[in-house]
């Protein structure tokens, strides 16, 4: 029995939270790899371009996929001014709209032009990195950006590849509940860039 | 003893790590989230919506549920911008009586009137959601719980109107129906009164 308390004892031992600070750099990593995931409006974006990749061609796919992160990551490092932040989250919000658009109005807009929509909506993201960057300046640039490209191709992926393997097995009635979220991108997209404007 | 033991352990482990607590994103999501779940009425007027789109079946089984959201953001962008709306809460409580009353007639209408009602009824449910979100801990997150909200609430509507292929499931749906029209009713009187 007391062997079994081994455990307990252990979790109860009160321990500094200094979890997986390996290296000291890795926070600008991490701070990065975050930074998708805690921004609502990118967020939106991003799950939207899951989403598009995976009702349309593969050669949306391709290009929102492997695309979107690069062209973000090489658009963070432009010189964009702190003060440009709220613009680029604006412009993100605007993207994130257009996307959820494209996928709940699905067919009836021509692929043709969805490549060229995922590119430019991975401008914004990386504007935002890049003015993050920009006001705060003790971030190490190449560990931030790298974390940041990672964590938005978590995201991508994360809602890709579930609705592109329902899409396999159920056609194209795996449109509907894409429609359906898209719908809740763009709902949420226009409030936040409502509150923005407020 | 050891489950309960080590449940107990995690329960009073020290959690010192808050990172990424932005500015109350947590809570601005959870109130925004809890939002519609806490008004009774809210919830009648969006399981009907799922329910009623379900018996009119395809497209509007899918297109009454994207309609919402998508109109409900305009009302919650006019409750944002602190633009008035008359009668919002009668509004509300009118959504409920008369798409309960619509699904327990089970009456079918042409898919572009069935968007039109349930486009009426979503301005007044998102101006009441959009009017609280400049108070909110996070209002970006409580936007997006509120929104999250409806669209889990439509589709357990949808889940339950899924019964109509069936018998006895029309029968339990149009009676269902009929407790969300008297629910309506009763927060209309409340209204008025």
């Amino acid at each position: 029995m007391p062997w079994r308390l081994l455990p307990v004892a252990l979790l109860v031992a009160a321990g500094e939270a200094r979890a997986h600070a390996f290296s000291p750099d890795a926070g600008h990593f991490y701070n990065g790899l975050m930074h998708a995931f805690i921004d609502p409006a990118q967020v939106l974006l991003l799950l939207g371009l899951g989403l598009l990749a995976a009702q349309r061609d593969l050669r949306t796919a391709r290009v929102v996929v492997i695309g979107v992160p690069l062209l973000a990551l090489f658009s963070s490092a432009l010189p964009v001014p702190a003060s440009w932040l709220g613009l680029a989250e604006s412009l993100v919000l605007i993207s994130a709209m257009l996307v959820a658009a494209a996928v709940v109005l699905a067919r009836t807009i021509s692929t043709q032009w969805l490549p060229v929509l995922a590119l430019l909506a991975a401008l914004g993201p990386g504007l935002v990195n890049g003015a993050e960057l920009a006001r705060e300046d003790w971030l190490i640039p190449r560990l931030y950006l790298s974390g940041a490209a990672l964590g938005i191709f978590f995201l991508l992926m994360a809602c890709f590849v579930p609705l592109a393997q329902a899409r396999l097995a159920l056609g194209e009635a795996a449109d509907i509940p894409s429609r359906v979220l898209a719908s809740w991108l763009l709902a949420g997209a226009t409030l936040l860039l409502a509150l923005r404007v407020a | 003893m050891l489950r309960f033991l080590l449940s107990l352990a995690l329960l009073s482990s020290p959690l010192l790590a808050q990172a990424h607590e932005v500015t109350d994103m947590g809570r601005g999501f959870v109130s925004g989230f809890m939002h519609p779940l806490f008004g009774l009425d809210h919830v009648l007027a969006m399981v009907a919506v799922g329910i009623w789109g379900a018996q009119l079946g395809r497209p509007a089984i899918w297109v009454l549920p994207v309609t919402f959201p998508l109109i409900m953001t305009f009302g919650g962008v006019l409750g944002v911008l602190g633009m008035p709306f008359p009668g919002v809460e009668v509004g509300i409580a009118l959504s409920a009586l008369v798409l309960g009353v619509l699904v327990a007639m089970r009456r079918r209408i042409a898919l572009p009137a069935a968007m039109v009602v349930v486009g009426i009824f979503a301005l007044c449910h998102g101006h009441a959601h959009g009017a609280e979100i400049p108070d909110a801990a996070n209002p970006a997150t409580f936007a997006l719980g509120f929104v999250l909200a409806t669209g889990l609430l439509h589709t357990a509507g949808i889940s339950l109107g899924l019964l109509d292929g069936f018998r006895r499931g029309i029968q339990l749906l149009r009676a269902g129906g009929g407790v969300i029209a008297v629910g309506g009713l009763y927060y209309l009187m409340l209204q008025v009164r």
